[in-house]
Order: C-alpha cells, then structure tokens, then sequence
C-alpha cells in the first residue's frame, strides 16, 4: 500500500495538481471570464429578459438550422446567441441584455474558455485522449485517497495535529495528512463524481449491450438530447409568443426559471422550441426539457429523467456546481486548494524524505522530482497569473506573427510554464525561492494592471454589486500575492540559503530544525 | 443560521479534540481526563456533529444541506486542527469549563491510580490507535 501511494503519487502527482488547481479556479470561472473580459462587466438586469422581444431584434438570417438563446444568470449577467450564419457557419454573440446590443468579440478564452476546458481535458483534443489522461489521473487520485488512508496509521489520533515546531519532515507531513483527511468526503465525492460525468466515455458498453448500439436511444433517455425531433416543412410559418410558452414550463418545473431557448427550423411552419430548464436552483445538473410547437406554442412533449439519470445528474451536479449557492461555491474553492495542499505537500515529503539518500548514492531522483515539482506547483500558477497579466496587456486587437489575441494569451502561459521547469532544473537550490517571490510579484501587478486598464480597483469592486467578480478576483489574487511573499520569507530564513552560502542544502536543512 | 452552524461544528471538533491527551494539555487542561470524561466527550462530540446536519438539511434541503455539512465539517475540522497548532489558548475558555465536570466523574469505585505517563518529546505523547 505504502509503495502503492508513494509510486502513483510521484508519477501522476503533476498532472493531479494541474487538474486541481485548474478545477479550484474553474469554481469561479465566470468571475475569471468578468476580470478578463472588462466588456461583459454588467449590471444584472431588474426583470427578466423577454424573449419576444429578444427573437424579433436577433432572428437568425434565414437558413440557420437552430437559434439558441442561454439566458443571463446571476454570475454571467450576458445572454449568449448561437445560430447559423448566412454562410452556414456556427457564430455565437454575446449580448448585453440590458441594452440589447451585442457586445464586441471577447479576444479571450477567459475562465470558461480555456482554464475549466484545461481541467476537463487538459486541452488534449485528438481522439479525445484528453479525457482519458483526466479519468486515469481520477483513478490514480481514488487509489492515492484509500492507500493514503490505509498507511496512515494515527489517522485519528493525529487528526487534529499539525507539528511545524519540530523537524520539517513531520510538519510537511501532517500538512499532508490534515488536508487529505479532514477533506476526505470533498476528495472521494469530487474525484468520483468527475468520474460519473463522463461514464459516457468510460462505459461505451453502456450503448452496445443495452441499447444494442443505438447511440441516439442512449443519449436520447439517459440525457434527453434530441428526445423530440420533426423535420421542417419547407413552408414559412411565425413564431408564437415564447414567454408564454416560457411561462407553461416553468409551472411544469414548479417555478424554476428557463436556462436556454433553442429554436429549431426557425422561421419554418414546421418549427418547434425547446425549453431548458435553469440549473442554478438546485444540485442535480438537470437536462430536463420542454419542447412546444412553433405556430401555436402547445406542448408537445417534456422529457423526464429515468431514474438512473436523477441519479446521475445529481452526482454530475455536485461536481459542476452551477447552483447559485455562494457558501458552497467558497468551500468548494477552499476545500479545493487544501487538495492542491495535499497534493504539493506529498511531493515535499518524498523529496525531503529521501534528498540525503539520493544524494550520498548519486541517485537523481530527488533532483528530477524537485525539478517537476517546482514546475507543476509554482509553475502552473505562474502561468496562470501571466495568463492574467497577459490578457491585461494585450490591446483588442493584437496579433503577432499571425497569431491572435486569443492565442497570444494562451502563448504567454505556456511559455511562462517551460521556463518554470527549466528554471527549476537548472537553479535547483534557488527554485522555491525565487518562484514564491515571482508569484508574489505577478499576483500584485495582475491586481495593479486591472485597476490602471479598467479604473475597477478593489475599492470601488467590494461596493458595486455588478463588480462582485470582479472583487472575489482580485481579492484571490492579493491572497496568492500575501501567500508568495510569506512562503518566500519563511524559506529565506533557512540558514543554508544565507547569501554566499552554495552548500548541499540537505545536510544543513537537518541541523537547522 | 449558518452561524449557528458553523459554531456547532466547531464546538463538535473541538470536543473531540480535547477528549484527546495532547491536544487537551496544549489547551491548558492539567491533569489527563479519566476515561469515562473522554467517552463522555466524544459522544457530545459526535453527537453535536450529527445535529450540524441536522441544521443544514433545515437551512437549505435535502441537497444543498448535504452537501453544506460535508463541506462545513471539513472546515470546522480545519479551523479546529489550526487553533491547536497556532493558538491553542482559544481552546482554554473550554477546556476550562469542561475540566470540573471531567474531574467529576473521577475514579470508579476499585480503579487504581494510573501513573502520568511522561511527556518525553514535548508534548507529544504516544497516542495508542485504541484512543479512538
């Protein structure tokens, strides 16, 4: 057990970490999306949206198959459109329901557009392998979770222990087990739920033996997608009024708002609507669905969930935690950081344990994992904060050597990233000191640079309502600046790295506790 | 409500910490509780845990309130395990409260004195996993 915790955690430990904290960022998403897109920094709006009004200011040109409306909610206050274009392409706008105008281009993958895809798939497209590098690490973390749980042997009498006065193996130590056992429900039930959603991809024999490989039949009654379905007519009919028919869903859902609108044929007699039902007023993320004809709004089907699906879309919501419930949204993103704790903290303790033995035999172990530890813990968070500060700099319409705004925001984490581990690896006894000094100093001038780009500083964000993105941001990022600047004070204060002082840090490290 | 709570769940930890050896000396408690104080402590413990869900499905559902307790338990636990390592005094008010009801319970009729087993690292005592 103990070789079984140990070996999966220096091998998947980097890739776990990447995942959780993308995943611990990815709680508030929506907020990143406000901080880095200035424009979408709106106001929510007193009543609710008319969709008449919005399907006879934003028909789609004619041709477009389906017209989506996603409504406004109360962390994403712009509605966004998805149709056709006249060329036949998929275009989304993003709208300012307030006003009703369509806001410019975002220029930015933002929160839910490259940090939460970053912890579904790791951006890892081809053949969807990215989702099968994710599940195994899930794997591998519930393998960590129990064996960590069988080998510790005190696991009730030192619950409650954290020992940093005395030798700095056993305080990384019991960091390790505190934030892995007083957190062992989060772990186990976000781990396993993040399984759970995609049992899709898992369990492929799901479609071939019970629904004898009909794709459509599985997805049709495990998800409702396309559980209604009619071909257009080919002649031109009008749309009935679709609050109305908003109004009828929501008494069939007991009062719950409408989350999406999808108009299919759109401007045909044969056209029908598909109502979503809103996910934020309760756990399951639910799919359920009401479909009403297009001329004369009745009802023509609604889909329920079997009972395997409620089960389903209640462990699935747990995890994606688009409720509105702030509390929950803080202890997800709390317990969250205490996995990366775990995670960070278990390296530690196996460099630590081991830096004198390696280095008496010559083994390169510690030097190789120190190195990927460095780069996948201060690293990955550096990248973050220069994805921050890069999207601040950039002007709107940046583009260099061919390359967009977009993916010049992307470039700058990336190259940020490498040069964590190659700092890592080529200035190993300055390479937690000097990334806990430029994550402190990245943090500050992210915060700095949204105030002198956007006039929103903390000051004026705590006191609008509208800017409360804006705020928990920046407050989170004063607290990684706070949390540097402190982690690099406590390592400057270890005798071996005293100016001039080059000796091996593993037999000082000892004598100094 | 979520006051109340969270003020439930942190007592509930802390009991449970106290009713432990080291943790009860670092709050200031003297002598090491009889066994019957430390059983009596972990059953308000546990029980006081249980009313912290209790609460939260009133508060907020079957769900939310759930899913509240499973989250506010790990971070009452949190709070608890921080208090002791950086300021154990806070747990003194309660230790102190606890101490003459603890000493109440005293020796059960026959049991002989049990010696102080010696602090030799600190504070750190060797806990038994049969503590708990």
């Amino acid at each position: 057990m103990s070789w079984l915790h140990t070996w999966a955690g220096v091998t998947v430990g980097a890739v776990l970490f990447a995942i959780f904290w993308m995943g611990t960022l990815a709680v508030f998403d929506a907020e990143i999306d406000r901080w880095m897109i200035p424009s979408t920094r709106l106001a929510a709006m007193d009543e609710p949206w008319s969709l008449d009004a919005a399907w006879r200011d934003r028909a789609p040109p004619g041709g477009s198959s389906v017209w989506t409306l996603v409504l406004p909610t109360d962390r994403k206050p712009t509605a966004e459109l998805r149709f056709q274009d006249a060329e036949g392409r998929w275009t989304h706008r993003l709208i300012d329901p307030g006003s009703a105008r369509t806001l410019p281009p975002p220029g930015s993958l933002a929160g839910t557009g490259f940090i939460y895809p970053f912890h579904v798939h790791l951006h890892i497209r081809p053949f969807g392998f990215g989702y099968w590098v994710v599940g195994l690490a899930g794997m591998a973390m519930l393998a960590l979770v129990v064996s960590g749980a069988v080998i510790h042997r005190r696991i009730f009498a030192d619950f409650f222990s954290l020992r940093f006065r005395r030798k700095r193996q056993r305080g990384i130590l019991d960091l390790h087990n505190v934030a892995g056992v007083a957190a062992l429900p989060f772990h186990v039930a976000i781990t396993l739920s993040g399984l759970v959603i995609f049992l899709s991809i898992y369990y492929p024999a799901i479609r071939f033996f019970s629904y004898a490989g009909d794709d459509r039949a599985y997805y049709s009654e495990a998800f409702g997608t396309g559980s209604y379905a009619r071909p257009k007519e080919g002649r031109p009919g009008t749309l009935a009024s679709l609050d109305e028919m908003a109004a009828k869903a929501r008494e069939i859902w007991g009062g719950d708002a409408v989350g999406t609108l999808s108009v299919v044929h759109p401007g045909d007699a044969g056209a029908f609507v598909q109502l979503g039902r809103s996910v934020e007023f309760d756990v399951p993320y639910n799919r359920d669905r009401v479909y009403f004809d297009g001329g004369s709004g009745s009802i023509l089907s609604v889909y329920e969930p079997v009972p395997a699906s409620r089960i389903q879309r209640f462990i699935a919501g747990l995890h994606f935690i688009q409720f509105r419930h702030w509390t929950l949204r803080w202890s997800y993103f709390v317990l969250g950081l205490a996995g990366c704790v775990m995670i960070a903290t278990g390296f530690l303790f196996w460099i630590e344990s081991r830096r004198q033995r390696h280095a008496k035999s010559g083994l390169l172990g510690v030097r190789l994992v120190e190195g990927l530890t460095v780069g996948s813990v201060t690293g990955i968070v550096a990248a973050t904060l220069a994805l921050f500060i890069a999207n601040r700099l950039l002007p709107a319409d940046a583009t260099l050597i061919g390359i967009g705004r977009q993916a010049l925001e992307l470039w700058a984490f990336c190259l940020i990233w490498l040069t964590a581990f190659g700092h890592a690896w080529l200035r190993p006894k300055w390479a937690w000191l000097e990334q806990c000094r430029a994550l402190s100093a990245l943090a500050a001038a992210a915060v700095l640079l949204n105030w002198l780009t956007t006039g929103d500083h903390l000051f004026r964000s705590l006191v609008q309502p509208h800017l409360r993105a804006v705020a928990t941001v920046d407050a989170i990022l004063i607290g990684v600046a706070l949390l540097g600047a402190l982690a690099a004070r406590k390592l400057r204060q270890r005798p071996a790295l005293a100016p001039g002082d080059d000796g091996d840090l593993s037999l000082t490290s000892r004598s100094a506790d | 409500m979520l006051t109340a709570l969270a003020f439930v769940l942190v007592s509930g930890f802390a009991l449970l910490a106290l009713s432990q050896g080291s943790h009860w000396r670092a709050a200031g408690g003297s002598a090491q509780l009889p066994r019957p104080a430390v059983l009596a402590l972990r059953i308000f413990g546990f029980s006081l845990l249980l009313l912290g869900l209790i609460v939260a499905v009133l508060r907020d559902g079957g769900g939310f309130g759930a899913l509240l307790w499973a989250c506010l338990l790990s971070l009452a636990a949190f709070a608890v395990t921080a208090a002791l390592s950086f300021h154990p005094r806070c747990l003194r008010g309660l230790a102190s409260t606890i101490a003459p009801f603890g000493m109440a319970f005293g020796k059960m009729p026959g049991e002989r004195d049990r010696p102080e087993r010696p602090d030799n690292r600190g504070g750190e005592t060797k806990d038994s996993i049969s503590d708990l």
